[in-house]
């Protein structure tokens, strides 16, 4: 959080050094300021800042990869797919260690990724229920949400 | 060239939403619909206010547009949450594939969920 807050002053810095302030001069200034902090964290005291960071990248590119690949299998699923091929049913899902925020933003990605969508949150905030367009082999559908959504998310915030 | 982006982002957003308003003819039940509605309709305005962006340029509208697209992204996905949840709480007419699994092939609601 600290090193947060620096990085905005050196952003805010940048801006009032330099010739021109738009929007852009300012998110150089931030990325130029998240580079001298990750060089110099050692000294400065940013704890795990810089990793959180990457992480938070990681995750964004993650999911809007494969939030583009899920458009294009319910467009084809849509156009050229048949009922027939459908298999659609509830599985549940289990979230039992992770707190009420991360269910939040997991719940939100399972909704936009392939496949899936989330349907309901049991009141103890243990299980999810989802359903799925293909819920012929749940275990697979369970594995990808863990490889594709919950390991980049607990890489950001924890 | 902004302008051959901008027009190209347009053109794939409206094909999305059109995508989604086909998904919602086509496919059986309302869990299923959602699914289609959700995604393809999150994209499609999602690109078009991209597209837009393109087009009108950083002086004139700032971050504005990049605010809409962070309230439509995040809207949306809620909407069809509560659409399928009521669905699963009202027990609505699931649709079930027919073969294989139920040996009487009742088309209607068939199991409760």
């Amino acid at each position: 959080m600290k090193a947060l807050a620096l990085n905005l002053v050196l952003a805010t810095l940048w801006l009032l050094l330099g010739r021109s302030r738009t929007t852009a001069d300012f998110f150089i200034g931030f990325v130029v300021g998240f580079a001298g902090l990750s060089a110099f964290s050692a000294v400065l005291d940013t704890g795990d800042y810089p990793r959180r960071v990457w992480a938070l990248i990681r995750f964004i590119a993650g999911f809007l990869r494969e939030f583009f690949l899920a458009n294009l299998s319910v467009a084809r699923r849509v156009l050229f797919g048949s009922n027939a091929t459908l298999q659609p049913d509830f599985l549940t899902y289990d979230v039992a260690g992770l707190t009420r925020g991360e269910i939040l933003v997991l719940s939100y990605c399972i909704t936009l990724t392939p496949g899936t969508t989330t349907v309901q949150i049991s009141d103890d905030f243990r299980t999810l229920t989802l359903h799925a367009l293909d819920a012929s082999d749940p275990d697979a559908v369970r594995r990808g949400i863990d490889e594709r959504l919950r390991h980049p998310l607990l890489r950001l915030t924890r | 060239m902004t302008d051959l982006l901008a027009s190209w982002l347009l053109l794939f957003g409206a094909a999305f939403i059109l995508i989604a308003a086909v998904g919602a003819v086509r496919l059986p039940d309302v869990l299923c619909r959602s699914h289609a509605v959700a995604k393809a309709s999150t994209l499609g305005i999602f690109s078009m206010l991209l597209g837009l962006w393109l087009e009108l340029g950083t002086e004139a509208v700032g971050l504005k547009i990049i605010l809409a697209i962070l309230f439509q992204v995040t809207t949306i996905p809620a909407a069809g949450h509560l659409v399928s949840l009521l669905a699963k709480q009202k027990d609505l007419p699931r649709w079930r594939p027919a073969p294989r699994q139920a040996p009487p092939p009742t088309s209607g609601p068939s199991r409760p969920a």
